[in-house]
Protein backbone atom coordinates (compact mmCIF):
# COMPACT_ATOMS: atom_id res chain seq x y z
CA UNK A 1 0.00 0.00 0.00
CA UNK A 2 1.20 3.30 -0.66
CA UNK A 3 0.47 7.14 1.24
CA UNK A 4 -2.32 7.67 -1.61
CA UNK A 5 -4.19 4.65 -1.31
CA UNK A 6 -3.64 4.58 2.60
CA UNK A 7 -4.82 7.97 2.97
CA UNK A 8 -7.82 7.28 0.59
CA UNK A 9 -9.26 4.55 3.06
CA UNK A 10 -8.09 6.52 5.99
CA UNK A 11 -11.60 7.05 6.83
CA UNK A 12 -12.61 3.41 6.98
CA UNK A 13 -10.10 2.19 9.65
CA UNK A 14 -11.43 2.01 13.19
CA UNK A 15 -9.51 1.78 16.07
CA UNK A 16 -7.97 -1.82 15.60
CA UNK A 17 -9.06 -2.64 12.28
CA UNK A 18 -6.86 -1.78 10.32
CA UNK A 19 -6.22 -4.07 7.29
CA UNK A 20 -2.58 -5.77 7.41
CA UNK A 21 -1.11 -3.95 4.18
CA UNK A 22 -2.09 -0.60 5.81
CA UNK A 23 -0.45 -1.49 8.93
CA UNK A 24 2.39 -2.48 6.93
CA UNK A 25 2.43 0.98 5.41
CA UNK A 26 2.17 2.22 9.01
CA UNK A 27 5.36 0.86 9.89
CA UNK A 28 7.22 2.58 7.16
CA UNK A 29 5.40 5.78 6.98
CA UNK A 30 5.85 8.23 9.43
CA UNK A 31 3.60 10.89 7.92
CA UNK A 32 0.69 8.28 7.81
CA UNK A 33 1.18 7.22 10.79
CA UNK A 34 0.71 10.57 12.20
CA UNK A 35 -2.51 11.04 9.46
CA UNK A 36 -3.68 8.02 11.67
CA UNK A 37 -3.55 9.61 15.00
CA UNK A 38 -5.04 12.81 13.75
CA UNK A 39 -7.81 10.72 12.45
CA UNK A 40 -8.80 8.57 15.33
CA UNK A 41 -8.69 12.07 17.44
CA UNK A 42 -11.24 13.58 14.61
CA UNK A 43 -13.43 10.36 15.61
CA UNK A 44 -13.33 10.80 18.82
CA UNK A 45 -13.58 14.38 19.09
CA UNK A 46 -16.95 14.19 16.69
CA UNK A 47 -18.25 11.25 18.77
CA UNK A 48 -18.25 13.24 22.01
CA UNK A 49 -19.83 16.33 19.92
CA UNK A 50 -22.67 13.96 19.03
CA UNK A 51 -23.24 12.42 22.82
CA UNK A 52 -23.23 15.97 24.01
CA UNK A 53 -25.50 17.30 21.21
CA UNK A 54 -28.14 14.34 21.44
CA UNK A 55 -30.09 15.63 23.70
CA UNK A 56 -30.17 19.21 22.55
CA UNK A 57 -33.52 20.40 21.09
CA UNK A 58 -35.40 24.10 20.76
CA UNK A 59 -38.20 24.15 22.75
CA UNK A 60 -41.61 23.67 21.02
CA UNK A 61 -42.80 27.29 21.54
CA UNK A 62 -39.71 28.55 19.61
CA UNK A 63 -40.60 26.45 16.67
CA UNK A 64 -44.29 27.55 16.95
CA UNK A 65 -43.00 31.22 17.85
CA UNK A 66 -41.03 31.45 14.01
CA UNK A 67 -43.44 29.51 12.02
CA UNK A 68 -46.01 32.21 13.09
CA UNK A 69 -43.91 34.99 12.32
CA UNK A 70 -43.15 33.62 8.98
CA UNK A 71 -46.55 32.86 8.32
CA UNK A 72 -47.49 36.78 9.04
CA UNK A 73 -44.75 38.29 7.38
CA UNK A 74 -44.98 36.52 4.25
CA UNK A 75 -46.72 37.79 1.01
CA UNK A 76 -50.04 38.01 -0.03
CA UNK A 77 -51.33 36.00 -2.67
CA UNK A 78 -51.06 38.56 -5.80
CA UNK A 79 -54.04 40.18 -7.80
CA UNK A 80 -55.30 38.57 -11.20
CA UNK A 81 -54.35 42.04 -12.39
CA UNK A 82 -51.08 43.18 -13.07
CA UNK A 83 -49.52 44.30 -9.62
CA UNK A 84 -49.51 48.10 -9.10
CA UNK A 85 -45.74 49.19 -9.26
CA UNK A 86 -44.37 50.05 -5.74
CA UNK A 87 -42.67 52.80 -4.08
CA UNK A 88 -38.98 51.88 -4.11
CA UNK A 89 -38.82 51.50 -0.52
CA UNK A 90 -41.84 48.95 -0.01
CA UNK A 91 -40.41 46.74 -2.79
CA UNK A 92 -37.82 45.48 -0.85
CA UNK A 93 -39.93 45.20 2.49
CA UNK A 94 -41.19 41.20 2.17
CA UNK A 95 -37.26 40.51 1.60
CA UNK A 96 -36.27 42.67 4.39
CA UNK A 97 -39.05 41.34 6.87
CA UNK A 98 -38.13 37.60 5.75
CA UNK A 99 -34.24 38.18 6.20
CA UNK A 100 -35.28 38.99 9.80
CA UNK A 101 -37.49 36.72 10.70
CA UNK A 102 -34.22 34.58 9.53
CA UNK A 103 -31.94 36.38 11.44
CA UNK A 104 -34.45 36.30 14.65
CA UNK A 105 -34.41 32.60 14.40
CA UNK A 106 -31.02 32.28 13.82
CA UNK A 107 -30.31 34.01 17.12
CA UNK A 108 -32.73 32.47 19.20
CA UNK A 109 -31.03 29.06 18.08
CA UNK A 110 -27.63 30.81 19.24
CA UNK A 111 -29.20 31.69 22.20
CA UNK A 112 -30.35 28.47 23.38
CA UNK A 113 -27.26 26.30 21.82
CA UNK A 114 -24.92 28.20 24.28
CA UNK A 115 -27.85 28.07 27.60
CA UNK A 116 -28.05 24.51 27.85
CA UNK A 117 -24.64 24.27 29.63
CA UNK A 118 -26.18 25.65 33.17
CA UNK A 119 -29.36 25.39 32.29
CA UNK A 120 -31.29 23.18 29.32
CA UNK A 121 -28.72 20.22 29.11
CA UNK A 122 -30.57 17.37 31.14
CA UNK A 123 -28.57 16.13 33.92
CA UNK A 124 -27.95 12.53 32.09
CA UNK A 125 -26.44 14.63 29.12
CA UNK A 126 -24.09 16.58 31.70
CA UNK A 127 -22.82 13.35 33.00
CA UNK A 128 -22.51 11.15 29.56
CA UNK A 129 -20.22 14.18 28.85
CA UNK A 130 -18.18 13.84 31.71
CA UNK A 131 -17.48 10.11 31.76
CA UNK A 132 -17.04 11.01 28.32
CA UNK A 133 -14.21 13.44 28.35
CA UNK A 134 -13.06 11.51 31.14
CA UNK A 135 -12.19 8.45 28.81
CA UNK A 136 -10.86 10.83 26.36
CA UNK A 137 -7.67 12.23 28.40
CA UNK A 138 -7.05 7.99 28.57
CA UNK A 139 -7.83 6.92 25.10
CA UNK A 140 -7.39 9.36 22.45
CA UNK A 141 -4.67 8.74 20.21
CA UNK A 142 -3.34 5.82 21.60
CA UNK A 143 -2.02 3.08 19.52
CA UNK A 144 -1.58 -0.24 21.04
CA UNK A 145 2.01 -1.35 21.41
CA UNK A 146 2.01 -4.55 19.66
CA UNK A 147 2.20 -7.01 22.10
CA UNK A 148 -0.85 -5.95 23.56
CA UNK A 149 -2.88 -5.34 20.56
CA UNK A 150 -1.96 -8.80 19.39
CA UNK A 151 -3.06 -10.47 22.74
CA UNK A 152 -6.55 -9.84 22.12
CA UNK A 153 -7.57 -9.60 25.93
CA UNK A 154 -6.38 -7.63 28.57
CA UNK A 155 -6.89 -8.62 32.04
CA UNK A 156 -9.88 -6.55 33.87
CA UNK A 157 -6.65 -5.10 36.86
CA UNK A 158 -4.89 -2.70 34.51
CA UNK A 159 -5.25 0.41 36.13
CA UNK A 160 -4.89 2.73 33.13
CA UNK A 161 -2.09 5.24 34.53
CA UNK A 162 -0.67 7.04 32.28
CA UNK A 163 3.20 8.82 32.32
CA UNK A 164 4.32 11.48 29.83
CA UNK A 165 7.92 11.24 29.26
CA UNK A 166 10.32 12.85 26.58
CA UNK A 167 12.77 10.16 24.85
CA UNK A 168 14.77 9.38 21.99
CA UNK A 169 12.55 9.01 19.04
CA UNK A 170 14.69 5.85 18.22
CA UNK A 171 12.93 5.12 21.78
CA UNK A 172 9.83 4.52 20.12
CA UNK A 173 11.27 1.74 17.56
CA UNK A 174 11.53 -0.82 20.82
CA UNK A 175 8.26 0.04 21.85
CA UNK A 176 6.92 -1.20 18.43
CA UNK A 177 5.49 2.27 17.39
CA UNK A 178 6.23 2.64 13.78
CA UNK A 179 9.05 5.02 12.60
CA UNK A 180 11.07 5.72 9.48
CA UNK A 181 14.35 5.57 9.24
CA UNK A 182 14.36 9.05 8.48
CA UNK A 183 13.14 10.30 11.22
CA UNK A 184 14.76 8.45 14.21
CA UNK A 185 16.80 11.61 15.20
CA UNK A 186 15.76 13.69 17.86
CA UNK A 187 13.62 13.73 20.96
CA UNK A 188 9.98 13.13 21.42
CA UNK A 189 7.48 13.73 24.13
CA UNK A 190 4.95 10.98 24.46
CA UNK A 191 2.44 9.76 26.76
CA UNK A 192 2.61 5.99 28.11
CA UNK A 193 -0.16 3.87 29.23
CA UNK A 194 0.68 1.57 31.70
CA UNK A 195 -1.45 -1.46 32.25
CA UNK A 196 -0.88 -4.91 34.47
CA UNK A 197 2.28 -5.01 35.90
CA UNK A 198 3.39 -1.39 34.91
CA UNK A 199 4.17 -2.78 31.46
CA UNK A 200 3.01 -0.28 28.74
CA UNK A 201 0.05 -0.91 26.68
CA UNK A 202 -0.33 2.04 24.41
CA UNK A 203 1.74 5.12 23.55
CA UNK A 204 0.17 8.35 21.96
CA UNK A 205 2.95 10.30 20.65
CA UNK A 206 2.21 14.16 21.57
CA UNK A 207 4.03 15.96 18.58
CA UNK B 1 -18.72 21.03 26.34
CA UNK B 2 -16.06 22.14 24.77
CA UNK B 3 -15.37 24.03 28.25
CA UNK B 4 -14.81 20.85 30.01
CA UNK B 5 -13.13 19.41 27.92
CA UNK B 6 -10.38 22.22 27.85
CA UNK B 7 -10.45 22.29 31.75
CA UNK B 8 -9.22 18.65 31.94
CA UNK B 9 -6.66 19.14 28.92
CA UNK B 10 -5.73 22.38 31.00
CA UNK B 11 -5.79 20.36 34.32
CA UNK B 12 -3.79 17.64 32.67
CA UNK B 13 -1.27 19.51 31.18
CA UNK B 14 -1.05 20.99 34.86
CA UNK B 15 -0.74 17.62 36.26
CA UNK B 16 2.08 16.85 34.35
CA UNK B 17 4.23 19.93 34.17
CA UNK B 18 3.69 20.79 37.87
CA UNK B 19 6.93 19.33 38.41
CA UNK B 20 10.85 20.14 36.79
CA UNK B 21 11.00 17.49 33.88
CA UNK B 22 13.89 15.03 35.16
CA UNK B 23 16.18 12.60 33.86
CA UNK B 24 14.92 8.64 34.56
CA UNK B 25 17.17 5.22 34.49
CA UNK B 26 20.18 7.47 34.53
CA UNK B 27 19.88 7.93 30.91
CA UNK B 28 20.13 11.99 30.23
CA UNK B 29 17.59 11.57 27.01
CA UNK B 30 14.60 10.08 28.79
CA UNK B 31 12.85 12.73 31.31
CA UNK B 32 9.94 12.28 33.09
CA UNK B 33 7.14 14.82 33.13
CA UNK B 34 5.14 13.49 34.79
CA UNK B 35 2.07 10.95 35.50
CA UNK B 36 -1.95 10.78 35.64
CA UNK B 37 -2.90 7.82 37.84
CA UNK B 38 -6.00 5.63 36.41
CA UNK B 39 -9.00 4.97 37.61
CA UNK B 40 -9.02 2.60 40.27
CA UNK B 41 -10.92 -0.87 38.63
CA UNK B 42 -12.55 -1.60 42.17
CA UNK B 43 -12.31 -0.84 46.13
CA UNK B 44 -11.86 -3.89 48.16
CA UNK B 45 -12.34 -3.38 52.42
CA UNK B 46 -10.85 -5.80 54.74
CA UNK B 47 -8.28 -7.13 52.60
CA UNK B 48 -5.11 -5.99 53.06
CA UNK B 49 -1.51 -7.21 51.80
CA UNK B 50 1.52 -6.48 50.73
CA UNK B 51 3.21 -8.04 47.74
CA UNK B 52 6.00 -8.06 45.10
CA UNK B 53 4.61 -8.29 41.47
CA UNK B 54 7.17 -9.43 38.76
CA UNK B 55 5.78 -8.91 34.58
CA UNK B 56 7.72 -11.30 32.41
CA UNK B 57 7.78 -11.11 28.75
CA UNK B 58 9.78 -13.72 26.63
CA UNK B 59 9.35 -13.49 22.65
CA UNK B 60 11.71 -15.36 20.47
CA UNK B 61 12.15 -14.27 17.29
CA UNK B 62 12.09 -15.34 13.26
CA UNK B 63 15.61 -15.25 13.61
CA UNK B 64 16.00 -17.02 16.71
CA UNK B 65 16.88 -14.07 18.79
CA UNK B 66 15.01 -13.75 21.92
CA UNK B 67 13.68 -10.53 23.77
CA UNK B 68 13.32 -10.89 28.14
CA UNK B 69 12.11 -8.42 29.79
CA UNK B 70 11.08 -8.35 33.03
CA UNK B 71 8.90 -5.28 35.21
CA UNK B 72 8.35 -5.22 38.86
CA UNK B 73 6.65 -3.11 40.93
CA UNK B 74 5.40 -3.29 45.01
CA UNK B 75 1.58 -3.27 45.65
CA UNK B 76 0.16 -2.20 49.03
CA UNK B 77 -3.07 -2.29 50.05
CA UNK B 78 -5.02 -1.11 53.47
CA UNK B 79 -8.24 -2.57 54.90
CA UNK B 80 -10.23 0.53 54.26
CA UNK B 81 -9.34 -0.05 50.33
CA UNK B 82 -6.55 2.69 50.13
CA UNK B 83 -4.06 1.06 47.35
CA UNK B 84 -0.34 2.34 46.66
CA UNK B 85 1.46 0.88 43.81
CA UNK B 86 4.65 1.58 43.00
CA UNK B 87 6.39 1.31 39.87
CA UNK B 88 9.81 1.31 38.49
CA UNK B 89 8.85 1.79 34.73
CA UNK B 90 11.30 -0.62 33.16
CA UNK B 91 8.64 -1.42 31.05
CA UNK B 92 9.41 1.59 28.78
CA UNK B 93 12.13 -0.68 27.68
CA UNK B 94 15.19 1.41 28.71
CA UNK B 95 17.20 -0.49 31.87
CA UNK B 96 16.86 0.26 35.36
CA UNK B 97 20.06 2.06 37.26
CA UNK B 98 21.47 -0.96 39.33
CA UNK B 99 19.93 -0.79 42.28
CA UNK B 100 17.50 1.56 41.72
CA UNK B 101 14.35 1.79 42.92
CA UNK B 102 10.97 2.29 42.24
CA UNK B 103 10.49 5.84 40.07
CA UNK B 104 6.66 6.59 40.80
CA UNK B 105 3.83 5.52 43.98
CA UNK B 106 0.04 5.71 42.80
CA UNK B 107 -1.49 6.27 45.66
CA UNK B 108 -5.78 5.79 45.47
CA UNK B 109 -7.01 7.04 48.88
CA UNK B 110 -11.21 6.04 48.92
CA UNK B 111 -11.49 7.20 52.59
CA UNK B 112 -9.88 11.13 51.93
CA UNK B 113 -11.64 11.09 48.14
CA UNK B 114 -7.64 11.69 46.45
CA UNK B 115 -5.20 10.32 44.47
CA UNK B 116 -1.82 11.06 44.84
CA UNK B 117 0.90 10.49 42.14
CA UNK B 118 4.07 10.63 43.80
CA UNK B 119 7.47 11.15 42.43
CA UNK B 120 10.15 9.29 44.30
CA UNK B 121 13.22 10.64 42.70
CA UNK B 122 12.63 14.17 42.51
CA UNK B 123 10.06 14.05 45.88
CA UNK B 124 7.36 15.58 44.86
CA UNK B 125 3.63 14.69 44.62
CA UNK B 126 0.28 15.48 42.77
CA UNK B 127 -3.10 15.51 44.16
CA UNK B 128 -6.08 14.83 42.17
CA UNK B 129 -9.28 13.70 43.06
CA UNK B 130 -10.54 10.34 43.65
CA UNK B 131 -12.25 8.88 40.86
CA UNK B 132 -15.04 6.26 41.81
CA UNK B 133 -14.59 2.73 40.06
CA UNK B 134 -16.05 2.22 36.29
CA UNK B 135 -16.53 -0.37 33.60
CA UNK B 136 -13.98 -0.47 31.14
CA UNK B 137 -13.32 2.58 29.10
CA UNK B 138 -13.24 2.95 25.54
CA UNK B 139 -10.37 1.41 24.48
CA UNK B 140 -10.90 -1.76 26.63
CA UNK B 141 -14.06 -1.69 25.25
CA UNK B 142 -12.87 -2.44 21.67
CA UNK B 143 -10.20 -4.59 22.73
CA UNK B 144 -13.01 -6.81 24.22
CA UNK B 145 -15.50 -6.72 21.36
CA UNK B 146 -12.12 -7.44 19.18
CA UNK B 147 -11.53 -10.69 22.00
CA UNK B 148 -15.60 -11.78 21.13
CA UNK B 149 -14.57 -12.11 17.42
CA UNK B 150 -12.20 -15.15 18.42
CA UNK B 151 -13.59 -18.60 18.57
CA UNK B 152 -13.20 -18.33 22.57
CA UNK B 153 -13.52 -21.18 24.97
CA UNK B 154 -13.59 -20.31 28.51
CA UNK B 155 -12.58 -23.25 31.39
CA UNK B 156 -12.69 -23.65 34.82
CA UNK B 157 -9.53 -25.21 36.70
CA UNK B 158 -9.46 -27.12 40.01
CA UNK B 159 -8.08 -24.25 43.25
CA UNK B 160 -4.82 -24.65 43.40
CA UNK B 161 -2.50 -22.75 46.15
CA UNK B 162 -0.53 -20.02 44.51
CA UNK B 163 1.78 -17.96 46.74
CA UNK B 164 0.48 -19.06 49.81
CA UNK B 165 -3.03 -18.70 49.18
CA UNK B 166 -5.64 -20.01 47.21
CA UNK B 167 -6.63 -19.35 43.64
CA UNK B 168 -9.58 -19.87 41.07
CA UNK B 169 -8.22 -20.86 38.20
CA UNK B 170 -9.54 -20.14 34.66
CA UNK B 171 -8.09 -20.75 31.21
CA UNK B 172 -9.05 -19.26 28.18
CA UNK B 173 -8.33 -20.53 24.54
CA UNK B 174 -8.64 -17.88 21.91
CA UNK B 175 -8.30 -19.45 18.38
CA UNK B 176 -7.84 -17.63 15.53
CA UNK B 177 -9.50 -19.58 12.44
CA UNK B 178 -6.84 -20.11 9.33
CA UNK B 179 -7.12 -17.23 6.76
CA UNK B 180 -8.72 -15.29 9.10
CA UNK B 181 -5.70 -13.10 9.14
CA UNK B 182 -4.00 -14.08 6.45
CA UNK B 183 -2.57 -17.20 8.39
CA UNK B 184 -2.16 -20.47 7.30
CA UNK B 185 -2.83 -22.37 10.19
CA UNK B 186 -4.76 -21.87 12.97
CA UNK B 187 -3.61 -19.33 16.04
CA UNK B 188 -4.03 -19.96 19.35
CA UNK B 189 -3.96 -17.41 22.25
CA UNK B 190 -3.96 -19.31 25.79
CA UNK B 191 -4.64 -17.24 28.78
CA UNK B 192 -4.85 -18.68 32.49
CA UNK B 193 -5.43 -16.46 35.05
CA UNK B 194 -5.41 -17.46 39.04
CA UNK B 195 -7.86 -15.52 41.35
CA UNK B 196 -7.57 -15.15 44.83
CA UNK B 197 -11.00 -15.16 46.69
CA UNK B 198 -9.13 -13.78 50.08
CA UNK B 199 -7.76 -11.12 48.35
CA UNK B 200 -10.15 -10.36 45.37
CA UNK B 201 -7.41 -10.21 42.66
CA UNK B 202 -5.51 -12.05 40.43
CA UNK B 203 -2.32 -12.85 41.33
CA UNK B 204 -1.30 -15.24 38.28
CA UNK B 205 -1.66 -14.85 35.15
CA UNK B 206 -0.18 -16.64 32.27
CA UNK B 207 -0.66 -15.86 28.39
CA UNK B 208 0.91 -17.41 25.12
CA UNK B 209 0.47 -16.43 22.06
CA UNK B 210 2.83 -17.36 19.04
CA UNK B 211 2.87 -13.71 17.43
CA UNK B 212 4.05 -11.91 20.80
CA UNK B 213 5.75 -14.51 23.06
CA UNK B 214 4.64 -15.43 26.44
CA UNK B 215 3.78 -13.31 29.52
CA UNK B 216 3.52 -14.07 33.19
CA UNK B 217 2.02 -11.46 35.67
CA UNK B 218 3.06 -12.82 39.15
CA UNK B 219 2.44 -12.04 42.73
CA UNK B 220 4.91 -12.89 45.00
CA UNK B 221 6.16 -12.22 48.90
CA UNK B 222 2.01 -11.47 49.92
CA UNK B 223 1.90 -10.53 53.47
CA UNK B 224 -1.35 -10.06 54.45
CA UNK B 225 -0.87 -7.94 56.85
CA UNK B 226 -1.86 -4.56 57.53
CA UNK B 227 0.48 -1.87 55.81
CA UNK B 228 2.36 1.09 57.70
CA UNK B 229 -0.71 3.85 57.01
CA UNK B 230 2.46 6.34 55.71
CA UNK B 231 2.51 4.23 52.97
CA UNK B 232 -0.83 6.15 52.06
CA UNK B 233 -0.46 9.54 52.65
CA UNK B 234 2.39 12.24 51.26
CA UNK B 235 5.32 12.24 52.68
CA UNK B 236 6.14 15.82 54.34
CA UNK B 237 9.06 16.59 52.75
CA UNK B 238 7.40 16.27 49.32
CA UNK B 239 6.01 19.78 47.87
CA UNK B 240 2.50 18.95 46.94
CA UNK B 241 0.86 20.00 43.40
CA UNK B 242 -3.24 20.43 43.08
CA UNK B 243 -3.99 18.93 39.96
CA UNK B 244 -7.05 19.61 38.39
CA UNK B 245 -9.87 17.00 37.97
CA UNK B 246 -11.39 15.88 34.64
CA UNK B 247 -13.63 18.68 33.71
CA UNK B 248 -13.32 20.53 36.91
CA UNK B 249 -12.25 24.16 37.71
CA UNK B 250 -8.86 25.86 38.71
CA UNK B 251 -8.01 26.34 42.63
CA UNK B 252 -4.53 27.45 42.58
CA UNK B 253 -1.51 25.97 41.41
CA UNK B 254 -0.09 24.87 44.94
CA UNK B 255 -1.73 23.52 47.42
CA UNK B 256 -1.00 22.38 51.50
CA UNK B 257 -1.34 19.04 52.42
Amino acid sequence: MNCDRFRKQLSEFGALDVPGDALAHLGTCAGCAVAYQRQRKLETGLKQLAAAQAEWSAPAYVEAALLERFRSESPRPAPPAPAPQLPFLFRFRIPALLAAGALAAALALLVIARAPQSAHIPEKAVSQVAETEDDSAVDNGFIMLPYFANSGEVANTSEDDVVRVVMPRSALVSLGVPVTDDSTSGSVEAELLLGQGGVPQAVRVLE
Amino acid sequence: MHTLRWLWIAGFAATLYGQEPRAIFRNPEVRLLGAQPGRPREVVKGAPYSADVSTEINRTLADGNKIHQIVTERLYRDSEGRTRRETSLTGIGIPAPPGGGPELAFIDDPVAGASYVLDLGAHTATRMPWRAPKSDGPLRRQLRVRAQDFNRKVESLARQTIAGLPADGTRITQTIPAGQIGNTLPIQVVTERWYSPDLQTVILEKRSDPRSGDYIYQWTNIIRAEPPASLFSVPADFPLSQALPPGGRARGKRAQQ
